[in-house]
């Protein structure tokens, strides 16, 4: 079998495009420092970097709604915490006026600070966070809470609860409404009281100790029910950073390139490139026509 | 006698003068596509009976014959024709990797991402106007990316197709070529003369052709060179041609094609560059932006079949629908509809919600309007709601459906006929395929609009922290859906099957011609062996013609001067 040159340098040719493409291969990976870039690089390994960054995405997303939730519970808490030092208030003047010591003209005046403290209620229970009523419900552009005719507080929101999505899957409670039992309690314990007060009804005055009592009790119960909902919240916090610290170092992982061993190869490549150019230079050196 | 010496080293002279013609040939040729290294034969001359002996004459050039193994042909044939097929399809699938992004790119995966990002956040705060300006952004990213991807690929199938066109004209030009060098080496034939060069060009031209098409030489009696095509449609005959025609259908310039005088030609899966940009054009691209259109009307559809059902933030006064009817009298249900998802429409019933500039429902708890595809057209749907107090409904000049409450709001609420969705009445998004898929005018000019919760039945309106809506669109980025009735699967499936899918294929193509591509260099390397030409052995073959004419010269000479001594012996 005869020998042509054109063999020996196409094969020559050859070696240099196969390492010419290693070298763009391996420029491309230390530039990149990943793996793959294109679908076609690595096809399956590919799809598994889509879905572990949108699940990335979506532990992102999560955390930023459960700070959400969190922020109008914590408001919440905040809002409640003041309305229970209303009916801590509400309750040591009552104690004082059920005292048979007390005059009519001091219970008299003890009515009219009741009536500040419901306003005071009442302003808590209307509180907005971001615009919105932290107990309407769904109803957010709505005051939580108008009075009547007769003075009396009414509950005028949603019957709805604010919903958090975490993720597709989980949703979350993120407020207490004005039709809680702890609201109409604590109203009507101030109104009560009041009404006592302006009457200079011993009797009445008295069972508005009990009634104010109830309704701290009430309104600590609710607040409790705040706390728990935003232990939900952290809890599910915890749960995502957690997933995400683990889904990143994964990610990384699976599309980080080993440049060590990318190097060594961009190396040896280096190496065999210089081999065949040397070849090829010393081709035409072997042919019997410099011979004769 | 001594004249016939002279004689016989003159053949011998011309014999040797011949072999270095062949030989020179052969080295000026060493780099020529195809070439065969020549080899001239000698043969002894006729020789002569002279006084009872036999004495030869001398030597002749028999014949020049080629180098050739017919087996290396054929190998080196079928390769060609995977080759073309390869190369092309790598090359056009490589030319579409931008359309679908890279890791370090946002491509078609993180606009879903986001799109549905914005809508968990709009979820979480209703009535903000950021969050609502954010999902009208990041819908109209998402439509933008499906249009210019569903656009490129349009466009690439445009251009295979134009090369199609191209690649039929080569292979006619191979095949009149082919016809031609009959012609001449059937003419040097009846002179007795081999064409080999001729018989080189025809060979390589084949090997071109095989390379658009797979064909195969049939030997014919009296020699004639017929070529067919793999399923044994006649493309040549002698000097007769039968070309290749492409017949057009609309929307493509070809779709088919056939042999003039045999019909429709059926092309070999895999092999030729024509089948791989016929499976380019009406396979792979047609697949990818079928995949695309069926992800962009499942999106479309899913969104507003919810959206159409919910109210924003703002109270709206006209509905104009994003769909029309060619005719406002046509059936629902008619195969020439043109309202986008007209197929999707069922029985069923949607309330319309009337309330006065008071906030006074007009009507109480909603008025159902009945929907019954097979017997009413959208001109029957503006009647039954031009009956609803308070609002009026009728067919603009352009097909679409407006309902105008004038005064009053209008909302919508339990549609489960799929009506409101199908011709787009308070949807999220219009169009139904990746070319004309976008977010509706109305929401965009009013991001207020855009529905996040649902009507209250007894009030009419809708709660402004009501994220119900919001919260469904968002959670459909979890949901398998599909308006096909089968392989239902989420979105982000279907985008992840399109990416995979192509990016399986393209490295399929890749690996398949790097393969090829080593087999050709072997074949290659086999033939060269074979056929080639060595320059060092034309060499060493010039040295021996070389003093085979010197010895003859020589023989001349001393002939010559035997002459001279006879001479002077009668001088």
């Amino acid at each position: 079998m005869q020998i042509t040159s054109a063999q020996s340098l196409n094969h020559l040719l050859s070696g240099i495009q196969k390492q010419l493409h290693n070298q763009l291969q391996g420029n491309e990976q230390v530039a990149s420092g990943k793996r793959f870039l294109r679908p076609s690089d690595a096809p399956s390994d590919f799809q598994k970097s889509i879905s572990l960054r949108r699940a990335l995405s979506s532990l992102q997303t999560g955390q930023q709604s459960i700070e959400t939730g969190k922020a109008r519970l914590q408001s919440s808490m905040d809002a409640v915490g003041q309305m229970q030092n209303v009916l801590n208030r509400a309750q040591v003047v009552a104690l004082q006026m059920a005292n048979a010591t007390a005059s009519a003209s001091e219970r008299s005046a003890a009515a009219v600070e009741m009536e500040n403290l419901k306003h005071s209620l009442l302003n808590l229970a209307n509180t907005t966070w971001q615009g919105d009523s932290l107990f309407a419900g769904t109803a957010t552009k709505t005051q939580a809470f108008i009075l009547d005719v007769n003075g009396h507080a009414v509950y005028q929101g949603a019957v709805q609860d604010r919903v958090i999505d975490v993720s597709s899957t989980i949703r979350l409670t993120s407020n207490v409404r004005g039709d809680e039992a702890a609201f109409s309690l604590a109203f009507s314990a101030l109104e009560n009281l009041q009404a006592a007060l302006q009457n200079n009804d011993m009797a009445a005055i008295q069972a508005g100790v009990d009634e104010t009592t109830q309704a701290a009790s009430a309104m600590a119960d609710m607040n409790a029910k705040l706390g728990a909902l935003h232990n939900v919240f952290e809890i599910h916090l915890t749960v995502f950073q957690e997933s995400d610290l683990m889904l990143q170092q994964r990610l990384n992982k699976h599309e980080q390139a080993n440049l060590p061993e990318v190097i060594t190869q961009l190396e040896q490549s280096s190496i065999t490139l210089q081999a065949l150019y040397s070849q090829v230079s010393r081709f035409q050196q072997l042919s019997l026509v410099n011979f004769l | 006698m001594i004249f016939q010496g002279l004689n016989i080293a003159a053949t011998s002279l011309k014999t040797q003068q011949t072999a270095m013609d062949v030989l020179s040939h052969n080295i000026a040729n060493v780099n020529t596509p195809g070439y065969s290294r020549q080899t001239p034969n000698l043969v002894t001359a006729q020789p002569e009976f002279v006084n009872g002996i036999t004495l030869g004459r001398g030597v002749d050039v028999g014949s020049v014959s080629r180098s050739l193994d017919p087996f290396i042909s054929q190998l080196m044939a079928n390769n060609q024709a995977q080759s073309g097929y390869w190369d092309t399809t790598s090359h056009y699938l490589q030319s579409i990797e931008s359309v679908f992004g890279t890791l370090d790119t946002a491509g078609l995966n993180s606009a879903l991402d986001s799109f549905f990002a914005s809508w968990q956040q709009l979820s979480n705060n209703p009535s903000g106007l950021a969050e609502r300006l954010s999902v009208n952004s990041s819908a109209q990213a998402l439509g933008s990316h499906l249009s210019s991807m569903s656009v490129q690929l349009k466009q690439a199938q445009a251009q295979v197709d134009l090369d199609i066109t191209q690649a039929l004209a080569d292979a006619n030009s191979i095949l009149d070529q082919i016809a031609s060098l009959n012609g001449r080496i059937a003419g040097d034939s009846t002179v007795g003369a081999a064409s080999n060069d001729l018989l080189d060009q025809r060979d390589q031209l084949v090997q071109q052709l095989n390379r658009i098409l797979p064909v195969q030489n049939v030997n014919a009696s009296g020699g004639q060179f017929i070529l067919q095509s793999s399923d044994g449609a006649l493309l040549v005959q002698g000097v007769e041609v039968n070309h290749l025609v492409g017949q057009g259908v609309p929307g493509f310039a070809l779709q088919s094609i056939a042999v003039e005088g045999s019909g429709l030609l059926a092309l070999k899966a895999g092999e030729g560059s024509l089948s791989a940009l016929l499976d380019m054009r009406d396979t792979k691209l047609q697949g990818y932006n079928d995949q695309l259109d069926q992800l962009a009307s499942n999106l479309a559809f899913s969104v507003n079949s919810i959206h159409a059902s919910g109210a924003g933030n703002v109270q709206s006064h006209v509905f104009s629908s994003t769909g029309s009817t060619p005719a406002p009298t046509m059936l629902l249900s008619d195969p020439n509809q043109t309202i986008p998802f007209a197929g999707q429409i069922v029985n069923g019933s949607f309330n319309i919600h009337v309330v006065d500039a008071a906030g006074v429902p007009v009507n109480a708890g909603g008025t159902p309007i009945t929907v019954d595809p097979a017997l009413m057209s959208l001109n029957d749907i503006a009647i039954a709601i031009s009956a609803v107090p308070g609002v009026t409904a009728q067919i603009d000049g352009a097909g679409h459906l407006v309902i105008d409450g004038g005064a009053n709001s209008i909302a919508f609420s339990g549609d489960n006929s799929n009506f409101l969705a199908a011709v787009g009445i308070n949807t999220f998004f219009s169009g139904q395929s990746a070319a004309d898929i976008a977010v509706n005018p109305e929401v965009i000019g009013d991001p207020n609009r855009i529905a996040t919760g649902a009507i209250d039945i007894a009030t009419s309106t809708v709660d402004p922290g009501d994220n119900s809506v919001a919260s469904a669109i968002f959670r459909l980025q979890s949901s398998a859906m599909t308006l096909t009735g089968s392989g239902a699967m989420t979105l982000s499936e279907r985008s992840e099957k399109l990416l995979v899918g192509y990016g399986n294929e393209t490295a399929v193509a890749m690996q398949q011609q790097t393969f090829i591509t080593s087999q050709s260099e072997s074949l290659a390397s086999r033939r060269d062996a074979v056929s080639g030409v060595n320059v060092d052995e034309e060499m060493i073959k010039m040295i021996e013609y070389q003093r085979a004419y010197q010895a003859s010269a020589k023989v001349i000479q001393t002939t010559n001067q035997m002459l001279d001594s006879l001479m002077g012996l009668l001088g």
